[in-house]
C-alpha cells in the first residue's frame, strides 16, 4: 500500500465496496477484506490530514 | 533683401504664427493619439506627448506635446483610472478634447480640456480581443481547462509578490483551515502590477516546470483591492503559457469588470486569494465527504451483507423440522416399495405361484450340466420337499 497513490486507494475501497454491497463475498473472506478497506481509509485520512514530513522536507530542501 | 522690409524679430514672427493659428483653429477638436509620454509635474500639471503611427509600419507619422493643466488634470486622473481601470499612462491610445496653441517660447502644444475614456476602453477591449482571437484560432485557450483537477491539490506552487498582503494570507488561511487538511506551499515570487508581470510570471512557471512533479496546482494570487491596472495580465505571452502549463492554473488576481485573458485561459479562475484557498479546502472537503461515504457504505454494506446471511440460516432454521418431517414421510414410503418389491421377489412367493427349486447336494439345479442319471434330486414347492431319483436325462 506504500506506493500506492490516492487515487488507487480510492479504487480498491471502491471496488471492495462494490463487492460487499453485491453480497458477492463469502463470509469468510469478510474479515480480511474489511482489514485491507480499514487499512485502505486510514491510509486515505493519513494523505489528506497528516503533514507528510518527507514531503515538507523535499520542499524545503528545494526552497534553500 | 530689401532694405525696406525690416526683419521680424523671432518673437514677433511667432506671435504672428500663434494669432494665425488660434485664428484658424478656433474652437475645441477631438483627436485621437497614443500617449508616448505622461510626465506629472510637482505642482499638478501633466505634460504629455501624443503621437500617431502607421497602422502597417508602426512608425511616428505625427507627434504633438500636449499640456493638461492641474485644475483639469485633478479631476481628470480619477476619472479616467474609474472608467478605464487602467492609470492615465504612457501606451495608451486616447480621445483627447483639445484647444491648438502656438506659443512664442514652446512651440507647438495642444491644451487638454477634456478625455473620453470609453475610447481607451474600447481600444483596449479590441486589444485584448485580439489576442482573445489569437489564442483561440491557436487551439491553445481551453488546453488549461482541460487537465484534470488533481483529487487532492496539496503540493502548491504560488506565483505572487512576496511583499503582497495576500500570499500571506492566502498561506494562513490554508494552514489553518478548520478541517486539519494538510496543505504545502512555496512562494514562486514575481511582480504582480507594472511592467514586469509577464516576464516575471513566465519566468516563475519556468522554474515550476522544472520540478513539475513536485507540485499538484500552479496558484497564481495578487493582494489588494484597490482598483488598478490589471491589463498586464491580457497579454499573448503570459496568457499562451499559462494555457500550455501542464499543471492546472488558478488565478486569484481580482477584476472589476471583465476578466483578464490570464483568467480566461486558467483552469478555474475566482477573484481573491481567498477564494483560491477556499477552493482548494473545498476540494479537500469534498474528497474527505467522499472517504466519509464510503465508510458509512461499507459498514452499512457489511450489515446488509451479514443481515441476509443471518436470515438465510434462520430460514433455514426455520424450515429445517417440516423438511426433515417430508424427507422422513418419502424414505417411510421408499421403504415401503422396497419391502413390496422384495416379498415379491421372495422364493416362498415364487413357489406359492407354481415354480419349483430342485437341488442336488443343496445346489440349486439350472441347467442338466452337473446332472446325472441316478442323482438324487430333492425338489422345494410350496409347502414342502420331494425328493426323487434321475432316470432319464432330455437334451431338448
Amino acid at each position: 500500500m506504500e506506493n500506492m497513490s490516492y487515487s488507487q486507494a480510492m479504487q480498491r475501497l471502491e471496488e471492495i465496496m462494490r463487492t460487499v454491497q453485491n453480497g458477492g463475498i463469502d463470509v469468510d473472506k469478510l474479515s480480511a477484506m474489511l482489514k485491507e478497506a480499514s487499512s485502505l481509509v486510514e491510509f486515505c485520512r493519513a494523505k489528506l490530514y497528516k503533514v507528510d514530513e518527507d514531503v515538507k522536507a523535499l520542499l524545503q530542501d528545494f526552497e534553500s | 533683401m530689401n532694405s525696406l522690409e525690416k526683419p521680424f524679430s523671432l518673437y514677433s514672427l511667432n506671435s504672428l504664427v500663434s494669432r494665425a493659428v488660434s485664428e484658424a483653429l478656433p474652437l475645441r477638436y477631438w483627436v485621437t493619439g497614443e500617449l508616448s509620454e505622461v510626465r506629472e509635474a510637482a505642482n499638478g500639471h501633466c505634460y504629455i506627448e501624443l503621437v500617431e503611427r502607421d497602422e502597417a509600419t508602426n512608425e511616428i507619422i505625427a507627434k504633438a506635446r500636449g499640456a493638461i493643466w492641474s485644475r483639469i488634470y485633478t479631476l481628470l486622473r480619477p476619472y479616467f483610472l474609474e472608467q478605464t481601470g487602467r492609470p492615465f499612462s504612457q501606451g495608451l491610445k486616447v480621445l483627447l478634447q483639445v484647444s491648438v496653441n502656438f506659443h512664442e517660447l514652446y512651440g507647438y502644444t495642444l491644451d487638454v480640456c477634456d478625455i473620453d475614456p470609453s475610447y481607451t476602453v474600447g481600444d483596449m477591449a479590441r486589444k485584448r480581443l485580439l489576442v482573445i482571437k489569437r489564442l483561440t484560432d491557436e487551439g491553445v485557450i481551453d488546453l488549461n481547462k482541460e487537465l484534470p483537477f488533481p483529487l487532492l491539490p496539496q503540493r502548491i506552487a504560488v506565483i505572487s509578490s512576496s511583499s503582497a498582503a495576500g500570499y500571506g494570507d492566502f498561506c494562513d488561511q490554508l494552514m489553518n483551515n478548520r478541517y486539519g487538511f494538510a496543505f504545502y506551499t512555496r512562494l514562486f515570487p514575481s511582480p504582480m502590477q507594472g511592467g514586469g508581470v509577464e516576464q516575471g510570471i513566465i519566468a516563475a512557471l519556468e522554474m515550476i516546470a522544472s520540478d513539475i512533479d513536485m507540485w499538484d496546482v500552479v496558484v497564481i494570487i495578487r493582494g489588494g483591492g484597490a482598483v488598478s491596472d490589471l491589463s498586464c495580465f491580457d497579454t499573448y505571452d503570459l496568457a499562451n503559457n499559462c494555457a500550455q502549463f501542464p499543471l492546472p492554473v488558478i488565478t486569484g488576481i481580482g477584476h472589476q469588470r471583465d476578466e483578464s485573458v490570464l483568467d480566461l485561459v486558467a483552469h478555474t479562475s475566482v477573484k481573491t486569494p481567498t477564494a483560491v484557498a477556499e477552493l482548494l479546502i473545498h476540494s479537500m472537503l469534498g474528497q474527505a465527504a467522499r472517504l466519509a461515504d464510503m465508510r458509512q457504505s461499507m459498514s452499512t454494506g457489511v450489515r446488509t451483507l451479514l443481515d441476509n446471511e443471518r436470515r438465510r440460516l434462520q430460514a433455514a432454521c426455520q424450515k429445517l423440522p417440516s423438511s426433515v418431517a417430508m424427507y422422513m414421510q418419502e424414505q417411510r414410503h421408499r421403504l415401503t416399495l422396497y419391502e413390496k418389491y422384495i416379498d415379491a421377489a421372495s422364493p416362498e412367493h415364487v413357489l406359492a405361484l407354481g415354480y419349483s427349486i430342485t437341488r442336488i447336494n443343496g445346489k440349486a439345479v439350472r441347467s442338466l450340466d452337473g446332472v446325472a442319471v441316478g442323482d438324487t434330486i430333492v425338489t422345494s414347492v410350496s409347502g414342502g420337499e420331494i425328493t426323487s431319483t434321475v432316470t432319464v436325462k432330455n437334451d431338448e
